[in-house]
This record gives structure tokens, sequence and C-alpha cells, in this order.
């Protein structure tokens, strides 16, 4: 049934979300089957819908692990223990091996993130996850606590970060600690710079790459091939703003920090690290953030690498879902946990009366036009840009790991395959750590992709 | 592996300074430690000073003593060189006496007579002098004490050894065109007296 081609056009997934072509009302044969359909693609790895882009490989959909943000931190320390047999690797690890230390501040966490490479396989050392928890506000301290939310936010962050070295038991003056740009307002693009000697790419960065943002911005490049006058650069634009504030977190902590990334370099080379895409594969990574969200296409040819900032966001989403079904944000939450994103997206519209379907249409519409038309717009663009090439898998990391059966949603609604990003399976190392990395996937991944940078 | 790193240039500009530091450092460092070793040296250098004025005292007193054993023994066995050295002093001692007298004579007297000795000088002076007999007295003896102070100042004589030996004929009668002579006699001190010396 999966394979059969009249049923391919019918998909729900794909239907629901189609320009006037919802088909809302069926019977319920029609809805078991489908039910029974999205319930197999949960353990099957083959697609139901007809694939558009390209051929479907083999995707193993993990089952998403429920994370509890609200639990205290586990601090896992660094262990002798080596779970790997691998002798030889053993070997030239003792003889050099480099250790950096990742910092990842947002609003919600603060995560560190220690890495050992030997010279051939990474080892996570240690990793440590403190949420910030501003105080709810509530009838009684709503007018008592007059503290601007921001600054209570900052202050926690500041004493997590003393938390995180202290824990660690790194210096904060090492010299490699990372930390990373975080936000919308960090641009990062490739481009082909012509007749310009190596030398003056830089000074002449700002005109190549014209800046959205104020006069401060920060540019910076990558070159990624070059002849002598001509090169392909990967260019990065930052916000003033954005850069000094990062800064000024690290000067009021204390911490020496002198390798200041991207966040969404990070989760490339995380991808790059954990698929090991072969040669002449490009591939979609959909980074759902608390506050800001990426759809990144990574090739591993000499395909552009494109990454684009989408407004689908775990914040906003849930605030629109949580107004639109009137329930708390821990019931919201425990929504989006447990039940099939497929399941109360799309099923509602079509078990649901018209009037539940309107009802419920802000939700429908939030995530159409947020993620999906911009998932497809992304690929448009790409494919005009790159000799009609579209990604060939499709893998979701950050706090859509957190919503069940997302990357099913993902897969029907585009036809390619789609799984979750592994963020610690590569890695070798001691298996609390690693089991705590699992854990913490939805929070932790940024730190980790920015701990794999060995120098 | 895609590595930006918006600190590079602040990386960059901060490794800079630090060497620009670093050098500033060094060249302080380096200026200082050789200025320590110039008063170093300086200092020792001093101390060598001192001990070579000690060498050179030494030294002097044996060249001193070398030079008297010389002209005591080894130099005058040689008679022209006995005379020379004679007649040189001799000359010496001459012009000496001629200077003492010729700082105090005036437009009125001059030197009739010149006896030299090695031990006793005699100068017979005329005086062609207009003013009373007293007051010429009395100029005389004021020349006498005036040339025996500057002998003694140039180590020629000692005090009370120039004497008036003949004065002035106070029995002729006074006229425009009287001269009147008088006598100075000096016996040269013995230790003053390089001939002397030389004389084994």
């Amino acid at each position: 049934m999966a394979n059969d081609p009249s049923r391919e056009s019918k998909s729900i997934g794909r239907n629901i979300f189609a320009e006037n072509q919802a088909d809302f009302f069926k019977n319920k044969s029609e809805k078991k089957s489908q039910d029974n359909t999205s319930k197999k693609s949960d353990t099957s790895p083959k697609s139901i819908g007809r694939n558009i882009f390209s051929e479907v490989p083999n995707a193993q959909v993990p089952p998403a692990r429920p994370a509890d943000i609200g639990e205290d931190l586990k601090i896992i320390e660094k262990t002798s223990k080596d779970t790997s047999s691998n002798k030889s690797a053993s070997v030239s690890a003792s003889s050099k091996k480099s250790r950096v230390n990742a910092l990842h501040l947002t609003k919600d966490n603060v995560v560190f993130a220690q890495t050992e490479y030997d010279g051939i396989n990474y080892r996570l050392t240690n990793l440590q996850v403190i949420p910030i928890e501003p105080p709810q506000i509530t009838e009684d301290n709503v007018f008592k606590d007059k503290k601007d939310p921001e600054q209570l936010i900052k202050e926690q962050q500041i004493d997590a970060i003393d938390k995180v070295f202290v824990r660690a038991g790194v210096a904060k003056n090492d010299p490699l600690i990372v930390t990373s740009l975080n936000g919308t307002n960090v641009i990062v693009k490739q481009l082909y710079v012509q007749n310009t000697p190596v030398e003056n790419i830089e000074k002449e960065l700002p005109s190549i790459v014209k800046s959205p943002f104020d006069v401060m911005s920060r540019y910076e490049y990558i070159l990624l091939n070059s002849d002598g006058m001509n090169h392909d650069i990967l260019a990065a634009v930052s916000d003033g703003s954005t850069f000094f504030s990062v800064q000024g977190m690290l000067t009021l902590t204390g911490v020496e920090c002198k390798i200041l990334d991207i966040d969404k370099m990070a989760i490339v080379n995380l991808y790059n690290e954990s698929v090991r895409p072969p040669k002449g594969t490009v591939s979609c990574v959909i980074d759902i953030g608390m506050d800001f969200s990426h759809i990144m296409i990574i090739p591993s040819g000499s395909e552009e690498l494109y990454i684009r900032n989408i407004d689908f966001t775990y914040n906003t989403f849930k605030k629109t879902l949580q107004r639109n079904r009137d329930i708390s944000p821990a019931e919201t939450e425990e929504m989006i946990r447990d039940r099939n994103f497929y399941d109360y997206i799309t099923s509602a519209f079509e078990q649901e009366t018209t009037e539940n379907l309107n009802q419920h249409f802000s939700v429908k519409k939030y995530v159409r036009m947020h993620l999906l038309r911009e998932l497809q717009k992304t690929f448009q663009y790409y494919a005009q840009q790159n000799q009609n090439k579209i990604p060939s898998k499709i893998y979701i990391t950050g706090k859509a790991l957190e919503m069940n059966k997302f990357a099913q949603f993902i897969n029907k609604n585009t036809d390619i395959p789609c799984e979750n990003l592994d963020i610690a399976g590569f890695f070798r190392g001691d298996s609390s750590v690693l089991d705590y990395a699992k854990e913490k996937e939805s929070v932790a991944y940024v730190a980790i992709g920015l701990a794999l940078r060995y120098e | 592996m895609y590595k930006f790193n918006f600190l590079s240039k602040i990386n960059q500009e901060k490794y800079e300074a630090k060497k620009r530091d670093n050098f500033i450092k060094l060249l302080f460092l380096c200026f200082s430690s050789a200025m320590i070793l110039l008063l170093g040296l300086l200092y020792l250098f001093g101390l060598s000073v001192n001990t070579d004025n000690k060498i050179a005292k030494e030294n002097r007193q044996e060249i001193n003593d070398k030079i008297k054993k010389l002209r005591s023994e080894d130099f005058f066995d040689n008679k022209l060189s006995q005379n020379i050295y004679n007649s040189m002093m001799k000359r010496k001692k001459i012009s000496d006496v001629f200077s003492a007298f010729e700082s105090s004579m005036d437009s009125t007297v001059i030197i009739s007579d010149f006896l030299y000795d090695l031990d006793y000088m005699e100068v017979t002076f005329i005086s062609r002098s207009s003013n009373v007999k007293s007051q010429l007295m009395s100029w005389i003896v004021a020349f006498k004490d005036n040339v025996e102070e500057r002998m003694i100042q140039m180590g020629i004589c000692e005090k009370n050894n120039l004497k008036l030996a003949k004065g002035p004929d106070i029995k002729k009668q006074f006229s425009d065109f009287t001269y009147w002579v008088f006598v100075l006699d000096l016996e040269f001190p013995k230790k003053n007296s390089n001939l002397s010396r030389g004389k084994k």
C-alpha cells in the first residue's frame, strides 16, 4: 500500500497543505488506512508519499526522546574509561590530543561541551546543561518584581556560566574556548569573488556582501576554493549588537574566549561529523530552535551551502497551539511531546467538522506558511541555483526532536526521507556522557557542534 | 569543517599589541641591562683609577729617586754636561736677579756696575735724583727692601741678605747734574745655590 501510486497522490501529509486540495472529508476506512499508514511509517523506513525530488534511501526514524527540560543538571565528569575497542585509534589518541571547550548561550539554557580529538575520533568528555528559568509571573509577584526580565535572564546566564566552568574544572582563560553568535542577525552566504588577491578579500568583503545591519556589522569569511585570483568563499555578516552582546557577556563573566563561531555552522559541522555524507550528496537540516529556526542545505560536493532563517520556532508554535487549544503551557508542551505531530496538525482537519477546521485553522496556517512553504521555497531556490539539485535527505534537530513524529510529518509533506540528526552516536567515550548527550540532544546540539573544532 | 572566528581580527590585534609590548619590554630590559653594565664598568674603572693613582705615586717617587741618583751619580760624570748645566743655571740666576732689580727700578736709576760670583753679587747703581738727601736715602732703602722682597719670592736670597754696601755720598753738594752712587751686595744663600748642588 505504501508503494501504491494512486495512494501516493492522496497522501494526507501532502494534500492537507497543498493549495486547494485539502481532502477533509474521508470515510473511516480511508482514515484508518491513513492512520495505519502513518503508524507503519513510524517504524518503516519507506516513505508513503511519492518522492518528487529524489530517490528514497532507507531511513530509520528513531523515536523522539522526551526531554525533561525542567530536570536539574546531571553532572557528567570526564572519565578515563574508553568504550571503544579500536586499539590503533587508542594508540594514536595517546600521542596527539586536542581538547575543545564549547559554550553555547541562549535565553533558555547555558550548555557546556568538551571534546577531545585524537586525530581520528572525537570523544565527548564533558557535557553540562544548565537551564535558565526566569521567575514565572504570577498575580502575587507581577507588581512586586520590578526587575527587567531580560536583566534577570542575563544574571542567571552569568551564574550558569560560572557554574559550568567550575563543574567542568576548566579555567576561564583556557586557550580553546569556543562560543557562538546566535540568532537571525547573522547571515552566512556562499559567494564567488573574482579578480581579487586573497589578501584583499577581507578588505573588500563589506563591498562584496552588503550588510543589512548597522555600520558596526562584523564580517568574516572562509576560503573554500581558490585559483589565486578567483575564490569561492563562505562569507558571514553579523549584526554589531549581536556581536557586542556576546562579547559583553563574555567580558562580564571573565571568560577569555578566543573563538567566536556561528551556531548555524556548528550545526553544519555536527551534521558532517555525525552523518559523514558520501561525496556528491546534498542534504537538508531543519533546525527548530526556541526562538530561531533555520533550514540548511548542506552539500558534500561543489554545490552551494545555503542557510535560510525561518519564522517557525518552538516558542511561537507553542503559543499558537496553546492559544488555539486554550490550554496551559505545560499541557501544550506535553501535547507537542506526546501527541503525534502529524495527527494533531493534520487529522483534525480530516476528522473534525468544518467548524472545527475553522477553529484549528490558525495552527494549520502557521505550520503551512512558516514551515512547509519556507521549505518548499528553499528547495525551489536551491534547485534553481544549483542545477536542479535538491536534498536527498532531511535531518531534523533542535526542539524538533521533542516534537513527536515531526520527522514523519516532514517526510509526508516533502516526500524526502527525514530522520533525527544523531548528535551523540558518532562519539567515543564514556557511555554516561553519551547517554546524557542523547537525553539533552534538543538543547545540547549546538554546543556539541561548536566543540567539533579540532585545532 | 567550517570554522569561523569572529574574534580572529581582535585576537590578531591583541597578538600584535602583545608582541609590540614584549618588544618594548625587551628593548627596555636591554637598555637597562646595558646601563647597569655600563655603571658597573664605570664603578670598576673608578676603583682601578684609585689603584693606578697609588701606583703612579709610587712610580713618581721611584722616578724622582732615579733622577736624583742620576744627577748625583751618573749625569755629571761628563764634564761638558756639568759645564752646560752650570752655565744654564747661572744664566737663569743672573736673569732672575736682573728681573728683580728692573721691576723695582724707575727712570732715575741705572745700573752702573755688576759684579757676579757664584756666591756673591755686587751691583752699583747711579741715581740722578733731584730729591733732597733725606728723601734720596729713604728711596734707596725702600728700593733695597723691594728688591730683597722680590728676590726672596724668587728664592734667590734670604731675609736681610741683601745689604746696602755703600750709600750715596751725602757730603757732596746738591746740584742738577749730581749723580748719586750706591751699592747693593748679596751673598747667595747656600741652599738656593744650584751651583753648589752641582759641585761634587
